[in-house]
């Protein structure tokens, strides 16, 4: 059971942002929107979500440099965060290090293109 | 003072090439070649459109900046696409969402940019958002006009792309 518990979906790509959002919302998930990462934090402390569906290569701030700061936060370290990376394929753990030194330790991560079943599964692990 | 739309966001691209297919007596197939040719060497394509009316096709596309001249030269090697294609050398994407379907905010764009002179080169709507595209070094200037009629949320500004997709020539095991 879901009990109506908030998402955050963070993608500079609106349309990947709006598909998400419907398929959660089918699934009776409130659902907040961002677009980078500063949006991000904004909706992060404006509405406390349970778990943030936060793609890597974004403008302003990259979801790595997010992911990396709430799991530093012990205000929001328990959110989870699954990411959305092109090169998931290649990844066997959710720690990654990145070329810029950030080691960032995702709950979760999905590859892109999304299989957005697989994505509900994921999110319902965590939710449910 | 007309009520400005609510939208959650403006997204602009990089500076992009457009091509246009034009005039082909076979329109469909010209647009069916540039893509296979387009496929073919890993360019990207972040914009297409297409139009069909009746018989009448019309196509056109976007490319990166960096890819034009191999762009270029490819079609200019095509004997079906040379002199069918047409290249504007500068432009750039603004993209509003969510739309909504609403074609109020269509008609508002259009009158924004219509009403400050700016240049309309190809539109087109996705699942959330309605894409225009207009010269490079309009898009500031787009921003402003579309700024008279639709309202971004507080404290946020149009994004701007900075991750550039290419096509990597990796291949899975037991691809070609």
């Amino acid at each position: 059971m879901t009990d109506k518990q908030l998402i955050l979906v963070v993608d500079d790509d609106p349309d990947l942002v709006e598909a998400v959002s419907m398929k959660l919302e089918s699934k009776g998930f409130r659902v907040a929107k961002a677009y980078d990462g500063d949006q991000a934090w904004e909706k992060i402390k404006e509405e406390r979500p349970r778990l943030l569906i936060l793609d890597v290569m974004m403008p302003n701030k990259n979801g790595y440099q997010v992911c990396d700061e709430i799991k530093k936060d012990p205000e929001y370290k328990d959110i989870v965060v699954v990411l959305l990376t092109a090169v998931g394929e290649a990844v066997t753990t959710t720690r990654y290090m990145h070329r810029d030194g950030i080691t960032t330790l995702a709950d979760d991560f999905i590859p892109k293109p999304i299989d957005l079943d697989r994505l509900m599964e994921i999110v319902e692990s965590y939710t449910g | 003072m007309m009520k400005r739309i609510r939208i959650e966001g403006i997204k602009l691209s990089d500076e992009l090439s457009q091509v246009n297919l034009l005039s082909h007596p076979r329109p469909q197939e010209s647009l069916s070649r540039l893509c296979r040719i387009l496929a073919k060497n890993r360019i990207n394509m972040p914009f297409l459109s297409a139009t069909c009316v009746g018989r009448c096709t019309q196509a056109s596309c976007c490319v990166a900046m960096e890819d034009r001249a191999q762009v270029k030269g490819l079609l200019d090697a095509e004997p079906d696409l040379k002199g069918h294609a047409e290249i504007i050398p500068s432009v750039g994407l603004l993209s509003v969402f969510p739309h909504q379907a609403n074609l109020r905010i269509l008609g508002l764009c259009l009158y924004a940019l219509g009403g400050a002179g700016l240049p309309v080169r190809g539109m087109t709507s996705s699942l959330a958002p309605l894409t225009l595209v207009t010269d490079f070094e309009c898009l500031d200037a787009a921003v402003a006009a579309l700024e008279k009629h639709l309202e971004l949320p507080p404290n946020q500004r149009p994004i701007r792309a900075h991750v550039r997709v290419k096509q990597s020539s990796i291949s899975k095991e037991g691809e070609s």
